[in-house]
């Protein structure tokens, strides 16, 4: 009897806990609604107080990019704030430059609303829709990375190296969008090819992974700075590490077809030779084409092979010279590689302002 | 033997502090002992909660569930809830956490800015849960409850604090491939605690 009474204290005290805080939530949670001025009164929303701007705007269809689903993590939802709260989060520091401080800007995913607020968001992402694409074909190209050929209703113009956000659908709540690097040339419109690499619970991929022939994607884009250089005399070294393959595969075609002329090196790492994808179409289009150079390195001890070894910021150290004229550099890997190659290049003599990369 | 509330405090920051010597905590001690200006505020948050939480749960522990708490309710004799205690405990300080975010939320951004976004991070912290812990094990009165919990969240901080400083200074050094980031803390930490087993002779309360 005194067990079964434990027990029904035991419980009253969680629900009274649970209870208050239920009660608390209710009575302290801000309610009514703010004015969410976008681009100097271009566009005013009435939005619920308290949620993220990463939210009001995606719920608004406005899609700018985030690489991560609001987890703070990516640092590419940033948007300036005209009038509200500025003051960035400590932990949203990590992503801001010192200019980016100075003016305003916040990751949109971190800052909740509680007052009327104004932002400027760039034309382009005020432009961006929620598209359709149809998967054509996807097919494995090494162990863990697949390429997903999707067709378009109607066509979409970009330039290589830019890149789309995938909706992965889920809770109807939340909007996750996941980032991916075209790796298509830009004057195919009608369809574009991701790369993507398997990651075991990883969000993103193990759904574009799991799709079907003939279903479905929505997406938004595209977006990214990457403009490369339309003049011939200004030399192009791409850099590339894994799946930074996609960005690069878009370049070298483009240029390749539109700018015959133009020198373009391409550096290529990888951890095993398995790694090294479309190897045969990169040396084929190397001895197509006498402006292109392809050059890989395994980091990775091989006995039997014939592969450059070690790392890619050697391989660059030892074989690349930089160019008496312009060049434009752009860089898509992961992290180490990056500064590492960023390092190798400045030693070089080139200037860190012709020097472009995405970090994943 | 019992000691002054006092006594218990700067022991609880010194002698036995709740990271070097419990080892308690160590998630969010590691996560955010990159910054200083970071370390500080969880410290302020954690100080803070540790020090409500045990009075909260002094007051719960000698008046509810404590063996024989109710049996001056004529029907409720008999009735124990000493099993129930760490699950209580983890309740009360979970749902104390989830309103204090609520309340400073509601009255200044400044202070959510500094304290409030490092709470959602203490509601399962160890730290605080193994203060409450030590108090009913050591037999705390109310205020030397307080003071302990006040003292292990000073402790807490000081430790943060000094593991950012170090951090930041370790950022500079050469440090084998292997044992960077969470590795070097980890042996760093360890040598700290070393290094706290000087304050030993002053006072032990456990």
């Amino acid at each position: 009897m005194s067990f079964l009474l434990s027990v029904l204290i035991f419980i009253l005290i969680i629900t009274t806990l649970s209870g208050g805080v239920l009660v608390f939530t209710r009575l302290l949670t801000p309610k009514g609604q703010i004015k969410l001025n976008i681009n100097n009164s271009q566009k005013i929303f009435s939005v619920n107080r308290g949620e993220t701007l990463l939210n009001l705007l995606y719920s608004n269809s406005i899609f700018i990019p985030s690489g991560c689903g609001g987890k703070g993590s990516c640092g590419l939802c940033k948007v300036k704030i005209i009038s509200g709260e500025k003051t960035p989060h400590p932990h949203e520091q990590e992503f801001l430059s010192a200019s980016d401080m100075k003016n305003g800007v916040r990751l949109s995913c971190q800052m909740k609303l509680f007052a009327d607020t104004s932002v400027e968001i760039s034309k382009d992402f005020l432009d961006a829709k929620l598209r359709i694409a149809v998967l054509e074909k996807t097919t494995m190209v090494t162990g863990d990375i697949r390429e997903i050929i999707f067709s378009l209703p109607e066509p979409l113009y970009f330039n290589c190296g830019q890149y789309i956000q995938v909706l992965i659908p889920g809770d109807d709540q939340d909007k996750n969008f996941r980032a991916y690097s075209i790796a298509s040339p830009s004057e195919e419109t009608l369809r574009f090819a991701l790369n993507v690499k398997l990651i075991q619970g990883g969000m993103g991929s193990t759904y574009l992974h799991s799709l079907k022939e003939g279903e479905q994607i929505q997406f938004t884009g595209p977006y990214g700075e990457w403009m490369v250089d339309a003049s011939e005399t200004t030399d192009l070294l791409l850099v590339g590490g894994g799946v930074g393959m996609a960005p690069m595969r878009s370049i070298v075609q483009t240029v390749l077809s539109t700018n015959p002329r133009k020198k373009v090196t391409f550096f290529f790492g990888g951890c095993t030779l398995n790694d090294l994808l479309f190897r045969d179409d990169f040396e084929r289009l190397a001895s197509e084409y006498k402006n292109f150079t392809y050059i890989c390195a395994v980091s990775d001890e091989l006995k039997e092979c014939t592969e450059r070894k070690g790392f890619i910021h050697k391989a660059i150290s030892d074989e690349y010279s930089p160019p008496s004229s312009d060049c434009q550099v752009f860089l898509c890997g992961p992290p180490v590689m990056i500064d590492a190659v960023n390092d190798v290049l400045i030693d070089k003599g080139i200037e860190e302002k012709d020097i472009f990369y995405d970090k994943f | 033997m019992e000691h002054s509330p006092v006594l218990i405090l700067i022991a609880a920051v010194l002698t036995n502090n709740i990271v070097f010597s419990g080892f308690l905590g160590m998630c969010s001690f590691i996560a955010l002992s990159r910054r200083i200006d970071t370390a500080v505020g969880m410290g302020f948050a954690v100080t803070f909660v540790s020090t409500f939480t045990t009075a909260l749960n002094w007051l719960i522990y000698h008046y509810v569930l404590k063996h024989g708490a109710l049996s001056g309710v004529s029907f409720l004799d008999g009735v124990n809830l000493e099993p129930f205690t760490m699950i209580v405990f983890i309740a009360v300080i979970a749902s104390f956490v989830q309103v204090v975010e609520l309340i400073i939320q509601r009255i200044s951004h400044s202070l959510y800015q500094a304290l409030g976004i490092f709470l959602p991070l203490i509601t399962v912290n160890c730290a605080i849960l193994g203060v409450s812990l030590f108090m009913v094990i050591r037999g705390y009165g109310f205020i030397s409850s307080v003071a302990f919990g006040f003292g292990s969240g000073l402790g807490w901080m000081l430790a943060i604090v000094l593991m950012a400083g170090l951090r930041r200074k370790m950022r500079f050094s050469k440090i084998p491939p292997g044992l960077e980031g969470i590795g070097i803390t980890m042996i760093t930490t360890g040598i700290l605690a070393m290094i706290f087993m000087v304050f030993n002779g002053m006072v032990r309360i456990n």
